[in-house]
């Protein structure tokens, strides 16, 4: 008879785990799926992600979304065919709205595809040597820490010039310290454990020990943590454009859309308020998905 | 069975341990352990038995080298060990091995059976690829768990499954001696026994031996060939075990032994009749200069707290305690 | 156990304080778990009485069901139980009961002690605030506003009634401050509080040094035998419900599968689990103990047919694996779920 654990747990007998890795991600998913906002969460994420591959493809008004105008079509409100409206210079909202998708989802992809490893070894680093290789890189962390994400920013793309490609460097060069002092702790504590000792009996190297016993471990809350980032990024991104700092017209990102709209308020609602919900809509659903995987991974191991 | 009559001299030997760590917000470091010696002989099981605060965690950790002793040698086959494993050549390494306490944390969760077994296959016997497999399967069949294993994970297993496996990968090394911390504490009765079973299977068939830390004094009694009683980081009593538990001398020993709740009339009528303190007295100890177990002690005399009892030697029993005061040589 | 009252005092006429005598009766109790894989029941039709003045074990090793079915007896079970049967307070089946008014009853008469001192005391308050509180609610339910002096008095009585010296210290005391045996006497205290008349120990002794563990059980034996109270102590350690208990209900897989009186299951243990969990305990004597139970704890979603030890148990018969035994009498008190014992009237 397979020897396969039985309710350790007494209140809730913990279901065998899975033998095999197919039926893992299917107990994950059944976790997961139990909670209705990480499942919505999901969804959004996915259908933002869905829209910044496809805005070429599904945008009513590809033209929109660069150099064009159209004078007569301008500041017209929602109304068929374009449904969100047009904007000041006659551009297509929807398009616009779709196209911004784009901008903010390479923004974010950028800052966490380069600032979380950054992140990520310093603070393995830090946590597995301690002594004055924490200190120096803790302090050094903390120097970037207390700078303003928005203030940096500002003062990078000032001294660069104000591009999309600049403020996503001036972000990752702020974004690395979270998840450096996430991992820091993270290694701190686990390098204490059993398993560690045993693997340091066995006659394991430092190296093996830092990447390949303790970095698995840490990885989940950085990776939860991540989702979570996504949203801030896109807010910051947007705050930077909204500020002139960031991406460059013809160009839009939904800050610039934001901004460039506010001075049609209150008549042309639909220049500001369209571009904001899309904001919301993308941060939110990142947050629900955080929420869930922190979920799902604070029950798990 | 103590070879101490073919074999020239200990398998590992430990003199004069002592192990301090610093304490937050005081100058006054915790002394964890304090002039501890012991031995073990080829083929033999040492089973060291305390409480908490007794140190017995401590002395496998310092003995196998991850703490650094404050003070004392641990000598392997008559040769010092470096302090720290850090420092140990592989070999030292791969004679002296450890079995934790907590199988669920002493093996990775994110890593596969497989994978902590290749570990030290590959380290201490340059094993790769399909001769690690084999290995692999070779010793997990040693201690009795399916092949199918080696593919799963940690949290797959029951307790007991993942203390075998911490143990095929303690011997996957090749070791001459296993520290056994508390190897079955976190395991049901049943569990327990089949485990026992397994460990002096092993032992047999490899030709190990074992220093066996606890808690459980039945369990002691049952395993061992000689046992060491701790308190309070020193040795209060060792010896034979037979010749320890038909006559314990030490009044801490005595306590130990009649706190056991037994099962069945024929233990305890074995179980000494121990006078109950009723308050453990709150006259302050002088740290070396008088025995720990004064304050709980039905039969402490007025030299108990202002003098601390060196190991007295009866026949082939150690006992600190000034009741046995038999000048046949004492040692500290 | 020398440092202990009788293994078996009968409850005499000692001074028994007049605490008022109820019966606990739990008949056919089964509780239910639905889970990834499919629905484990976890307690299978357990049945059992308690009784003013009696201290009652309860036996089996991890995941043998026994915190769970504590667990249903107070009503401390998750909302995704289901649980069958009933749990009658002096003749009143306490799940029929409307919510609140089951509340109120089993706060009334029960209480319980953890198994992890530190675990089950908040260690952000000092043990005098914890005693507070608990005295405080115990007498806004009877209807009654202490005053602060009064419940320091009354938690201070409480403790040293735990054999605390020092109560004033203990009560100024973070729970991380004090040893085990110490924060479990606490606990008792807090047990103690509202006047419980069945005293529910879930392992209270489990973390516990061993001579502390002698201590402490003898607190609670004291407790029990000489204020009328009654108590269910859980735990995976024959040798404590030797010592401790009078009579013995042990569990396996969710089923009770013998219960006797103390004396007679340790001296004539009849059901095969029993017998060989016996035979696993490690002895004083330093006789080899058995090598086991061969076979491993079932998996509750797909339980064993018929008896749910068959599989591992030496004297397995065919009706064994198509029938759950049901329980048959084999001396004063003494019932056994097993069909060796079929026709042992």
């Amino acid at each position: 008879m397979e020897a396969l654990a039985s309710a350790a747990s007494e209140l809730e007998p913990r279901p065998a785990r899975p033998a095999r890795a197919g039926q893992g991600w299917r107990r994950g998913w059944y976790r997961f799926a139990r909670n209705p906002t990480a499942v919505v969460g999901l969804a959004i994420t996915i259908l933002v992600i869905l829209i910044a591959l496809l805005a070429p493809v599904i945008a009513p008004f590809p033209a929109s979304a660069g150099n064009f105008v159209d004078f007569a079509n301008m500041l017209k409100p929602p109304s068929w065919p374009h449904v969100f409206g047009t904007d000041n210079a006659g551009r297509d909202m929807l398009t616009r709205v779709l196209f911004g998708y784009r901008i903010s989802l390479v923004l974010v992809a950028f800052v966490l595809a380069v600032g979380v490893p950054i992140g990520v070894v310093i603070g393995l680093v830090a946590g597995y040597y301690g002594g004055w290789v924490e200190t120096v890189l803790m302090r050094l962390t903390d120097v970037f820490l207390s700078v303003p994400p928005l203030v940096m920013a500002m003062a990078i793309t000032a001294v660069l010039s104000p591009n999309l490609f600049n403020a996503m460097i001036a972000v990752t060069s702020l974004w690395w310290t979270w998840h450096a002092r996430l991992v820091h702790g993270i290694t701190a504590s686990l390098k204490q454990e059993d398993y560690v000792d045993a693997a340091r009996l066995m006659g394991a190297g430092t190296w093996h020990i830092m990447i390949r016993e303790i970095l698995p471990n840490a990885l989940s809350p950085v990776l939860v943590k991540l989702t979570l980032d996504a949203g801030f990024v896109i807010l910051i991104g947007a705050g930077l454009s909204f500020l002139g700092l960031g991406v460059q017209p013809p160009q839009a990102d939904l800050g610039t859309m934001v901004s460039a709209g506010v001075t049609d308020l209150p008549s042309s609602w639909w220049e500001t308020v369209f571009p904001g919900l899309a904001i919301v809509l993308a941060v939110l659903g990142f947050n629900l998905l955080g929420d869930g995987l922190r979920d799902l991974f604070d029950v798990d191991v | 069975m103590a070879t101490s009559d073919t074999a020239a001299r200990p398998l590992l030997e430990v003199r004069g341990l002592h192990q301090n760590f610093a304490v937050a917000g005081s100058r006054e470091p915790k002394r964890a352990v304090i002039g501890v010696s012991l031995a073990v002989w080829p083929g033999e099981i040492v089973g060291v038995v305390g409480e908490s605060g007794s140190g017995k965690s401590t002395i496998a950790r310092s003995v196998v080298g991850l703490y650094r002793p404050s003070e004392g040698t641990v000598l392997l086959d008559g040769t010092p060990l470096p302090p720290t494993a850090r420092q140990r050549s592989r070999e030292q390494k791969r004679r002296l091995q450890m079995v934790f306490q907590n199988p669920a944390a002493a093996l990775n969760p994110r890593r596969s059976i497989g994978q902590a077994l290749a570990l030290p296959l590959h380290i201490h016997r340059g094993l790769r690829g399909a001769a690690a497999r084999a290995e692999i399967e070779r010793l997990l069949g040693l201690v009795e768990l399916p092949a199918v294993f080696a593919g799963r994970h940690p949290a797959a297993l029951s307790g007991g499954q993942r203390q075998r496996v911490a143990i095929a990968r303690a011997l996957s090394a090749g070791p001459d001696l296993l520290i056994l911390d508390e190897p079955t504490s976190a395991l049901d009765v049943s569990v327990q026994a089949k485990m026992i079973d397994l460990l002096m299977g092993l032992k047999a068939q490899l030709g190990l031996s074992y220093l066996f830390i606890t808690h459980d004094i039945s369990l002691v009694r049952t395993i061992a060939d000689r046992v060491v009683v701790l308190y309070q980081g020193r040795v209060q009593e060792s010896g034979p075990t037979k010749a320890v538990f038909s006559e314990p001398r030490h009044p801490y020993t005595r306590l130990l032994i009649s706190a056991v709740p037994v099962v069945t009339e024929e233990e305890a009528a074995l179980q000494p009749h121990v006078p109950p303190v009723a308050h453990a007295s709150k006259r302050p100890l002088a740290p070396d200069a008088s025995c720990a177990f004064a304050p709980r002690c039905p039969q402490a005399m007025e030299r108990c707290w202002t003098e601390l009892p060196p190991l007295y030697r009866i026949k082939d029993v150690e006992v600190r305690c000034f009741l046995h005061e038999e000048a046949l040589g004492d040692r500290r | 156990m020398s440092t202990t009252p009788d293994t078996n005092p009968t409850p005499t006429a000692q001074a028994v304080r007049p605490h008022d005598a109820h019966t606990l009766r739990v008949a056919d109790l089964s509780v239910t778990f639905r889970g990834f894989e499919g629905t484990a029941r976890v307690v299978d039709r357990a049945n059992l009485e308690v009784g003013t003045g009696e201290l009652i074990g309860i036996v089996g090793e991890t995941g043998c069901g026994k915190s769970v079915l504590m667990r249903a007896l107070l009503g401390l079970l998750p909302g995704t139980a289901r649980v069958e049967g009933e749990v009658s307070f002096d003749g009143r089946d306490l799940r029929r009961l409307p919510p609140r008014e089951r509340r109120e009853l089993i706060l009334a008469h029960f209480n319980m002690v953890f198994q992890d001192p530190v675990g089950s005391l908040n260690p952000f308050f000092t043990v005098g605030d914890q005693m507070r509180e608990v005295l405080e609610q115990a007498a806004k339910r009877r209807g009654r506003r202490e005053s602060r002096a009064a419940l320091n008095q009354q938690a201070r009585a409480l403790l040293a009634h735990v054999q605390l010296d020092d109560p004033e210290r203990v009560m100024r005391a973070y729970p991380f401050q004090l040893s085990g045996g110490m924060n479990q006497r606490v606990s008792i205290a807090l047990a103690l509080s509202t006047d419980p008349w069945l005293i529910v120990a879930d392992e209270p002794t489990t973390a516990l040094d061993v001579t502390v563990q002698a201590e402490v059980l003898a607190l609670l034996q004291r407790l029990v035998r000489e204020e009328g109270r009654s108590a269910l102590l859980i735990t995976h350690s024959m040798g404590v419900v030797r010592t401790m208990a009078d009579r013995v209900l042990v569990m396996y897989a969710g089923v009770v599968v013998e219960e006797a009186p103390t004396a007679a299951l340790f001296s004539e243990p009849r059901h095969p689990y029993t017998v060989g969990l016996l035979q696993c305990v490690p002895r004083l004597t330093g006789q080899a103990m058995a090598t086991g139970i061969p076979g491993t704890l079932p998996n509750y979603t797909h339980a064993p047919s018929g008896c749910r030890f068959h599989p591992r148990c030496p004297h397995a018969m065919a009706i064994c694996r198509e029938r759950r035994p049901p329980d048959f009498a084999v001396g004063a008190s003494h019932r056994v779920a097993c069909w060796l014992y079929d026709g042992h009237q």
